[in-house]
């Protein structure tokens, strides 16, 4: 038999599989209880769906599973503590949990347990060994999770005689082959009491070249134990039984390892039935490798959607997509079918080419967009879909890509591909191209806006450089949003502003950049937010926390006196308010003589309000410079991705905010007060005479934009009131 | 490469295919992130609605859109299930008594075998497990429609003279409601006084009563070839099959007397009906060709499904003496593509519109202005989804008779200014 030895840190991590109720978690209790009474430090993470793995050494009560609590409890109050319990001699449990028996996906509830474990530090802690007790078969993606480099070092096989027993103990075998053959620790037997199965065993250990590293007999005391809710390693210490486990114990501490073969279906039964035409196992092959890094819990940047547990509108692939494909020179993956490839595509493609058609703007990126999709059919679904990425990985290098960015669908991350893990080994081999993986499982990491987030975010740790010279004239414009139609507008209007007081802009953070620009982020002194929304701040969060960067402390406001503030604040922090007054002058100028020109049509003008967009402080502003009868200022808080910060209004006098919004008692308002001018985020059928206008939900920015809005209103009031197809209703 | 993704797969094509039943409603079992974009585009090819305002369609499962109402599943939903959702959408629903139901899974949800075990006493559901990873629209379209024939329960009935049934056009097509008006058009001009469109708008009537169509025609192959099986197996309905869809003079002409001969009927009043259209045609064509020499030798790009590049390709190079430069062939069977070109000695053609300048190329609208942009091309004829225009008030059938001519006078206008 192959014999392997551990290259351990120190750190070990095992995972007992077997056929289900094969008494893997007895087994992992005893096993934890053994080595807890050895000194050892031990954390055991039970990934079953009921969840009991832990009973025994938490006296009946383990603690809530971490699935139960990722459902309940909002990401920024999500504590490992929480989800970690104490037993037997201070060892730790934790209890992945899952759904009932005949719905839902087991498999990917160890996939979302782990990621969270893995967010919580779980890794920073400092346990001497981790136990990983799984249910069942390797069925699935799910449930191979815990073989995977990261997680277990070593795989014990716990099996009975039984023929199905060691059925699915072969299944095990091929399945820890699949990721490294060399990992397996041996078989632990597991009585049932049967008179032949100890040969069984035997003569399966010889025919796959594991060997039995411990035997349990069948007793009654187990049950005694469980009775008890308690251990037989801690119900009787020195007895027969226990010597078994503390021997169990020594083995793992020895940290031997061997090389996992497995049987056909042919040469199972025959060596189960004990006929002796055993054929060689299916051999397996490569260098074993054991490399364990200690990682500390990864800060999470969250939307308003993830971090309030609210109804996810979109998905975070979508959203990455999106920001992703807008970036010049990167080769976006979409790893999944090819309607999610299609959907992000058209979403983010369609309002381009409505710009593009309208207005003649675009975003450069989109051009020619280098984007691929995996295009995951029925088989990968079975199979798993990793050499389907790994495929289209290479296809991209060879035609030229040396930026790769992947980002993973809902199927991907169901069944459990190993996207990271992959790109590691892309990487190795090409180490002249930048992997970015994205890992958003659909919508699994979040909504759309999260996918925004991520993709910022992940591609700035991958990209920012961090030796740059600092240039004092440059400013990067931070919460770029590029599928929104007047993303070009907006820049243009503070690229200019900025100009005037002399400095320029550095990077586009992130939307119709270039990588170029993303890497040289630091090389300006200075950041300014393009608005205060939540995905602004929490951008300008991860910025401050991880690239240092300094911001202007007030972002971009649309309107006049919005403008002077950040423009002025602005000046301040790039020490050059000597070039203030000039600019200042000049844009109240502009301003002003607009404005006047518009009075002589508006003064006077009853208004009434509608919108859905609670920042709207500039737009009253505007109303008041115009002199207009403001009658009623309406704000529905939605809680959605375009309304998904708190802003703090000026105009709390005049703004009256509302949490819901009949229809029909709205417009029975509007027609009391019967305005002459009707300004709503979504324009409506009213039976009234009334000129309605739209109130954008990302407004023009810039000491004219609310201007150019307002000149529409004067330009349409020639119109008539009513137009005739509004009579042709029927 | 933005063409790569300008065809939508399995999961639009099932979608699409239970939209396009009148007065029903399409419930995925799945995230939102499945549903804004195809709830968007059904209303928009399929416009039942006439305010745009998302504060009306506030009810939980809806999200603002008329259409596509869904589970909205999360994380939580893939681990433990959607089941109780889908039962309370499932209630809201039906108590809009709606003819008819479909109930799809994204494909996530198909991953972790939700079984969509939801039933109404007296509407029928349609219900489709797996939406298909990765395969065409066509396929998912043709199951989508072979779900909602099994879900009527359709038995055999006596054939009705002068009855026939339309196959493949389904709500994706561009311009279908027009594109079906013309044809049938010339099937009335031909004496079969009904066209059933099946697939398209139809009813839950017109759903029963097509099994007593005496024939199916086909309109486009790539979205009705197992339909037409079916129909033939099941309900012993024959079929008259073309390899292009009816666009473009000699394709229609093809297409009309292949019918009549099937069944019987007298071409003749429309036959008469394309030949007036191509007098004019000629008529354009000898003067514009006559002061400019166009449009022979100038060149075009297309991309599109196998059944419809097919004839345009045709129509533009065998009838105008316009050269294809670069032909994408975004789903179906290329080969019948590939003979024509080969026999026209036009090999070695470019694959990519993305690499090719043309005088007009004929896609998508996105593809077009992605085309436009990059300086490729400076006109462009959108044949299907999605369309250049955001409104449309006039009549612009894609294909059939007025297809043609709108085909022929966006492309020699686009080469004649």
């Amino acid at each position: 038999m192959d014999d392997i030895s551990i290259q351990s840190n120190g750190r070990r991590r095992i995972a007992l599989y077997g056929k289900g109720g094969i008494g893997k978690s007895t087994i992992s209790s005893n096993l934890t209880a053994a080595l807890t009474l050895r000194g050892q430090r031990v954390l055991q993470i039970g990934c079953d769906p009921k969840h009991d793995s832990t009973r025994l050494l938490t006296n009946g009560s383990p603690p809530i599973t971490v699935l139960d609590y990722l459902r309940y409890t909002p990401p920024q109050e999500r504590r490992l503590d929480h989800v970690m319990g104490t037993g037997f001699q201070g060892c730790h449990c934790v209890e992945a949990g899952g759904p009932e028996p005949g719905v839902g996906c087991a498999g990917r509830g160890i996939i979302s347990a782990f990621d969270l474990l893995e967010e919580l530090g779980i890794e920073g802690l400092e346990h001497d060994i981790t136990i990983y007790d799984v249910l069942g078969d390797v069925v699935c993606g799910g449930f191979a999770v815990p073989l995977r480099d990261e997680y277990a070092d070593t795989v014990y096989v716990v099996t009975s005689g039984e023929f199905m027993s060691l059925y699915a103990a072969n299944n095990i075998l091929r399945g820890v082959a699949n990721y490294d053959p060399h990992r397996i620790g041996g078989i632990i037997f597991n009585s049932r009491g049967d008179q032949e199965e100890e040969e069984r065993v035997e003569r399966f250990s010889q025919a796959v070249g594991v060997p039995v590293v411990a035997s349990v007999p069948r007793s009654p005391l187990f049950l005694a134990a469980e009775k008890e809710g308690v251990t037989l390693v801690e119900l009787k210490p020195e007895g027969e039984l226990s010597q078994v486990f503390h021997g169990l114990a020594s083995e793992v501490l020895s940290g031997r390892r061997h090389t996992a073969h497995h049987l056909s279906e042919q040469d199972l039964e025959s060596v189960v039935l004990g006929i002796s035409s055993v054929r060689s196992p299916v051999k397996t092959a490569d260098t074993p490798e054991l490399a364990h890094e200690g990682k500390k819990a990864v800060l999470r940047y969250t939307s308003r959607n993830v971090d309030k547990g609210e109804i996810l509108h979109g998905c975070a692939f979508s959203g990455a997509a999106a920001i992703c494909m807008s970036v010049q020179d990167l080769t976006t993956i979409l790893h999944g079918p090819d309607s999610c490839a299609h959907l992000a595509y058209q979403l983010a493609s369609n309002g381009v080419r409505r710009s593009f058609l309208r207005e003649g703007t675009l975003v450069r990126s989109f051009l020619d967009t280098d984007v691929h999709s995996t295009s995951m059919q029925e088989s990968c679904m079975v199979f798993g879909g990793v050499s389907a990425l790994q495929d289209k990985m290479e296809q991209c290098i060879n035609e030229g890509s040396r930026n790769i960015a992947v980002i993973t669908s809902c199927p991907a991350g169901i069944i459990g591909d190993d996207v990271v893990k992959t790109m590691e080994r892309m990487s190795l081999a090409n180490p002249d191209v930048t992997f970015i993986p994205l890992i958003e499982d659909g919508n699994m990491q979040g909504d759309h806006m999260q996918g925004v987030i991520d993709a910022c975010i992940g591609l700035s740790r991958c990209l920012i450089e961090q030796d740059v010279e600092e240039s004092p004239e440059a400013v990067n414009l931070v919460g770029i949003k590029p599928i929104a139609s007047n993303c070009h507008a907006n820049i243009e209007a503070v690229s200019r502003l900025i100009s005037m007081l002399g400095l320029q802009v550095n990077c586009r953070y992130i939307g119709d950049s270039s990588l170029e620009q993303i890497r040289a982020f630091r090389r300006a002194p200075l950041s300014l937010l393009m608005s205060t929304d939540r995905f602004a701040m929490v951008l300008k969060d991860y910025l401050v926390k991880e690239q240092g960067a300094t911001f202007s402390p007030l972002a971009v406001q649309p309107g006049m006196r919005g403008t002077e503030r950040w423009l002025r604040c602005l000046a301040e922090q790039a020490g050059i308010t000597d070039r203030l007054d000039d600019t200042m002058d000049r844009i109240r100028s502009e301003y002003q003589e607009r404005l006047e020109a518009l009075k002589p049509h508006l003064k006077g003008r009853s208004v009434y309000v509608l919108s859905m967009h609670k920042d709207i402080d500039w737009l009253v502003d505007l109303l008041i410079d115009l002199e207009v009868e403001i009658q009623r200022v309406r704000v529905l808080e939605r809680a959605d991705h375009s309304m998904d910060y708190d802003v703090v209004n000026e105009h709390r006098d005049i703004i009256e905010f509302e949490s819901s919004y009949d229809v029909a008692e709205v417009k029975q308002d509007v027609r009391k007060h019967s305005p002459q001018l009707l300004l709503t985020t979504y324009l409506t059928q009213l039976d009234l005479p009334i000129h309605q206008f739209k109130v954008p939900l990302v407004p023009d920015l810039g000491h004219l934009g609310a201007l150019n809005m307002a000149e529409e209103w004067a330009l349409s009031l020639r119109a008539p009131v009513e137009e005739g197809w509004r009579k042709d209703a029927f | 490469m933005p063409s790569e993704h300008q065809m939508p797969d399995g999961l639009l094509g099932a979608l699409f295919a239970l939209e396009g039943v009148r007065n029903s409603v399409t419930i995925l079992n799945g995230p939102t992130g499945c549903k804004y974009y195809p709830a968007s585009l059904s209303d928009s090819m399929f416009q039942r609605e006439i305010s745009f305002n998302p504060l009306q369609h506030v009810t939980e499962f809806y999200f603002g859109q008329p259409r596509i109402p869904c589970t909205y599943m999360d994380s939580h939903d893939y681990i433990m299930g959607a089941e109780g959702k889908l039962h309370r959408i499932f209630r809201a629903v039906e108590e809009r008594r709606p003819d008819f139901i479909g109930v799809v899974n994204s494909p996530g949800a198909s991953l972790i075998g939700e079984g969509l075990r939801v039933d109404s006493q007296d509407i029928p559901v349609a219900r489709m497990e797996s939406p298909g990873y990765s395969e065409s629209i066509s396929e998912g379209y043709q199951r989508g429609v072979l779900a909602i024939l099994e879900a009527m329960d359709l038995q055999p009935k006596e054939r009705k003279i002068g009855q026939v049934n339309l196959l493949g056009l389904s709500i994706w097509h561009l311009g279908w409601e027009d594109s079906l008006q013309d044809l049938r058009h010339l099937l009335h001009l031909c004496g079969l006084e009904l066209c059933i469109a099946i697939g398209a708008g139809w009813t839950a009537s017109e759903i029963r009563e097509s099994a007593s169509s005496s024939l199916n025609v086909v309109v486009d192959k790539d979205f009705c070839s197992r339909i037409c099986r079916w129909y033939e197996e099941e309900l012993g309905v024959p079929h008259v099959d073309f390899d292009r869809c009816p666009l473009g003079f000699d394709a229609l002409e093809d297409w009309v007397a292949g019918i009549c001969a099937q069944l019987d009927a007298d071409p003749g009043p429309a036959m008469g009906e394309i030949k007036s259209r191509r007098r004019l045609a000629y008529r354009e064509i000898s003067r514009l060709n006559a002061a400019t020499g166009l449009p022979k030798g100038r060149t075009f790009s297309v991309s599109a499904h196998a059944s419809l590049a097919l004839p345009v390709i045709e129509a533009l190079h065998s009838y105008l003496g316009m050269v294809p430069v670069a032909v994408k062939v975004c789903s179906g069977d290329r080969g019948p593509i590939d003979s024509y070109l080969s026999r026209h000695g036009l090999t070695g053609l470019d694959d990519d519109l993305m690499e090719s300048p043309v005088d007009i190329a004929l896609a998508d609208g996105n593809t077009i202005a992605a085309l436009m942009a990059k300086g490729l091309t400076d006109n462009g004829l959108d044949i299907i989804y999605p369309g250049l225009r955001s409104v449309q008030l006039r009549p612009e059938p894609v294909l059939g008779l007025e297809g043609t001519m709108r085909l022929l006078d966006r492309v020699l206008n686009s080469l004649a200014r």
